[in-house]
């Protein structure tokens, strides 16, 4: 029962994902909910369940440092996990005051809590902390709700209170009649626990009530009426940093246009002028190290098209853009954990040894002379392979298409690229780190983060957290300049491959023809694999996961959300790609 | 490997026979098919997730067919040599020396190839000839072919689960044997497995179960594969031996499964909700 960090929510967010697929076979995402305001109209100090989604308050707002932190957000998991397993029934408000709407949530939480302490016995100590309202207290409303709560959750627990009592003895029968699976107990018993307790004249406020437990979610999903919107929309996306990104129109307000992509941002011709004189005005100065034609294929005509692309090479400065992740970061742990596992062992030489299976005649020989001589000697008459980890050169490709920006995506894919990278400059493998993104066919910038020369530094990390995006995406030409690239590395036989960053959809200002370089990138990618270079697609856009599939092969692609998931995206396309 | 200075004239392989019965619990119809299979001479795949029983099945049935048992783990640096012998070195020359496959296909015996996909291709090859309706055993080194002895069988198992890019039988490997699919057993076997082989109690062992089970049904990149009966045994036997639960737990079970520290911390959670 520990978390690997204490304190915030974000250090728990993941142990609770793996806790809640892995003890209750539930896929449900966890996600800090946003803080309250200073003012205090909005309150933020409990947990907001969701189908898709568990908003976790941060523990040091919602206990005060009253209870254990790691303690509440395993709780609130739990509970969390409960409602969404045996809630299954959404209730009508209808003419329920109040007062009993709150009865019936506490009630079917105790439902929920008791069927789930049947599986699992060791809930009860983890929800007992967070139930301290006993007898002493003064008879409000809440507080005698508070202590029924804790008497349907603790046996142990002994209460005087006439309605506390009545509402144990109704709760347990109705429970033990149903076996607890009818959750229209929790209706019923609130609707006659809520007039007894309205007859008795005590006050309740309706607009400060919360329940004692704080693990306790506000018990919006079980009602029908929508609940106060107290937590932020799961896909709400966060203000964009980047001047050019802002300049883009945003694909979601674009109308449909069968002849463009619909899922790539495409800025008109003059706005492409413009954001590509931000992406060289912007704070980075750029060194032109290259230019380069390549040809491209043209469906209509079945011909390349020779000398079609002209890429410039360029290689950034360094610039304190943006921060890079933490050094040691549990993603790049588990990056590292996994080159490691992944290393492919080759011959690198032979050597002479005490047994094997191949003799050396001339040690025989010799070894023979020796014994005949009457010589003792070191006698090693076989020949043994020394084997030597090694894996074929590796280039990442960054896409810094302005398309890759949108949602906020390109902050992720350069972080993981930023993980990626110093995983692989820990495990010695030979690798280069590349963006490219184009503005016509004349324009295909090609950007030198880190080459196979260069040593992974807090420079290439700089430059390369310091990229914006902007501009169109050609891949095809991209592809082949890569492959250019790693040709002169692939000297042990082992395949290379090409890891490209990119949502994988192809689009370009001069192109109107979606299908043009579509299958220009297929025919650059299968150019590729004919060279033995095997290009595999992280995407961190779920929506043109098919597209891109198209284009590298499903084996091939990985959805890749956000840094934490590198892992598991690397794990599904290394088994094929590497 | 090879024990020569064991080895009787007479019986050679005498000190490959099980000494007492091994216990099994079958979970399926199993030993059925083996019986059935060993009867018509056909080489054995057994398929299944580590841990389930692959190993102690053939022991079993090798105690209950009366056979000596060869076993030999194989691994990716294990070669051809290793399997049908070698020539080796001595004062006066060399002289040739049976590897336990030629010992098995020589006298009769059992011979099983246990995660025989961790051996490379070209080493697995060898056993092609042994594998259809010639049963013969070429030995290109010595120059000599050993028809295989009537009893002589071949059991090799692997766990199709651990999927890895060079790791996996060829087609003209596979098809070459019957294969019986294992599973965990059912949650009721599964414990009274755990219960017989460590003695902790019926409720312990179904805890157990139940936590396996979680560990099984994540399906997610971290965790290939759940947490196997074996794995069971030993933290039930640590528990026998007077370790707290959670404890054994820990170091029995989700230790050995993942080094993802959150995956861990998150399956002792579990382990906390199961023995509160």
């Amino acid at each position: 029962m520990e978390l690997a960090e204490q304190g915030s929510v974000d250090a728990a967010t993941r142990v609770l994902g793996f806790y809640l697929k892995a003890a209750w076979n539930v896929a449900t995402k966890v996600q800090p909910l946003m803080a309250a305001h200073e003012d205090g109209d909005l309150r933020a100090d409990r947990p907001v369940l969701t189908e898709p989604v568990l908003f976790l308050p941060d523990a040091r707002i919602a206990c005060d440092g009253a209870v254990d932190e790691r303690l509440f957000y395993l709780a609130s998991a739990a509970h969390a996990a409960a409602h969404l397993t045996w809630s299954t029934v959404r209730y009508e408000r209808g003419k329920l005051r109040p007062l009993q709407v709150a009865l019936v949530g506490a009630i079917e939480d105790a439902r929920v809590e008791r069927l789930a302490m049947q599986r699992y016995p060791g809930l009860r100590h983890w929800w007992m902390p967070f139930h301290q309202t006993g007898t002493s207290s003064v008879k409000t409303a809440t507080a005698l709700m508070a202590r029924l709560s804790r008497a349907l959750l603790d046996p142990l627990y002994a209460d005087d209170d006439g309605w506390v009592k009545k509402g144990r003895a109704l709760f347990d029968r109705a429970f033990v009649g149903t076996g607890g699976l009818d959750p229209a107990i929790s209706r019923e018993l609130g609707n006659l626990l809520g007039n007894d307790l309205g007859q008795m004249r005590v006050q309740f406020n309706a607009k400060t009530y919360a329940q004692e437990a704080r693990y306790r979610d506000d018990n919006s999903l079980v009602w029908h009426a929508e609940p106060t919107p107290i937590a932020p929309s799961h896909d709400d996306t966060p203000a964009e940093r980047n001047a050019s990104m802002q300049a883009s129109r945003d694909l979601r307000d674009l109308p449909a246009d069968d002849a463009r992509p619909p899922e790539k941002v495409a800025d008109s011709h003059g706005d492409v002028q413009a954001s590509g004189s931000d992406v060289h005005d912007d704070e980075t100065s750029f060194t032109l190290v290259s230019v380069a034609r390549y040809r491209e294929w043209d469906y209509v005509i079945r011909r390349y098209r020779a000398n079609w692309c002209r890429v410039e090479t360029l290689r950034a400065e360094p610039v304190d853009a943006r921060i890079a992740p933490q050094p040691d970061d549990p993603s790049e742990r588990r990056v590292r954990a996994l080159f490691r596992a992944a290393r492919n062992r080759v011959v690198v030489g032979r050597t002479r040894a005490h047994e094997g299976d191949v003799l050396d005649l001339d040690a025989c020989i010799a070894g023979r002379v020796e014994a005949r001589r009457g010589a003792s000697d070191d006698f090693k008459a076989f020949v043994a392979r020394r084997m030597r980890a090694e894996s074929g050169p590796l280039a990442v490709l960054l896409d810094m298409s302005a398309s890759a920006g949108t949602a906020g995506r390109m902050h992720g894919a350069l972080v993981s690229s930023c993980l990626l990278g110093r995983a692989l400059a820990a495990s010695d493998r030979r690798f280069a780190l590349y963006g490219f993104h184009s503005d016509g066919r004349e324009r295909v910038l090609f950007h030198l983060f880190k080459d196979f020369d260069d040593a992974w530094s807090s420079a290439v990390e700089q430059r390369l957290m310091g990229a914006t995006p902007g501009l169109s995406t050609r891949f095809g030409a991209a592809l082949r300049h890569v492959g250019e690239q790693l040709r002169p590395h692939m000297t042990t036989g082992l395949p290379a491959s090409v890891w490209v960053v990119s949502d994988g959809v192809p689009y370009d200002i001069d192109s109107f023809d979606p299908r043009y370089l579509r299958d220009d990138m297929r025919r650059a990618i299968s150019e590729l694999a004919q060279q033995g270079i095997r290009c595999a697609c992280l995407s961190p856009d779920e929506a043109s996961l098919d597209v891109a599939a198209a284009m590298f092969g499903r084996d091939r692609l990985a959805l890749l959300n956000e840094p934490a998931d590198l892992a598991k995206a690397l794990r599904h396309v290394m088994t094929i790609a590497t | 490997m090879t024990r020569p200075h064991l080895a009787s004239a007479t019986e050679p392989l005498e000190a490959w026979r099980l000494s007492q019965e091994p216990w099994y619990r079958p979970v399926h119809r199993e030993t059925e098919w083996f019986t059935a299979a060993y009867r018509a001479r056909l080489p054995i795949m057994l398929k299944g997730p580590t841990g389930c029983g692959k190993t102690r099945l053939v022991e079993y049935m090798a105690w209950t067919l009366g056979r000596p048992l060869i076993t030999i783990a194989c691994h990716e640096d294990m070669t051809a040599g290793d399997l049908v012998g070698r020539y080796l070195l001595d004062g006066n020359g060399t002289y040739w020396q049976d590897g336990p496959l030629t010992q098995a296909v020589r006298h009769g015996a059992i011979c099983y190839l246990d995660e025989v996909v961790e051996a490379r291709t070209d080493t697995t090859v060898v056993i092609h000839p042994l594998t259809d309706s010639r049963r013969i055993l070429p030995i290109d080194k010595c120059g000599e072919v050993i028809a295989a002895h009537p009893d002589f069988a071949l059991v090799i198992s692997f766990n199709p689960h651990y999927q890895h890019v060079s790791k996996d039988l060829k087609p003209s490997t596979r098809q070459r044997f019957v294969a019986i699919d294992m599973h965990w057993p059912q949650a009721q076997a599964e414990a009274e497995i755990v219960a017989h082989e460590t003695g902790v109690s019926r409720d312990v062992a179904q805890q157990l179960v139940t936590l396996a089970g979680r560990t099984r049904t994540l399906d997610d990149p971290s965790l290939p594969e759940g947490a196997s009966t074996r794995m069971l045994i030993y933290a039930a036997t640590l528990i026998a031996g007077g370790m707290d639960a959670p404890s054994a737990c820990r170091i029995g079970m989700i230790q050995p499964l993942t080094d993802d520290t959150d995956l861990s911390a998150a399956l002792m959670a579990v382990v906390a909700g199961v023995f509160g």
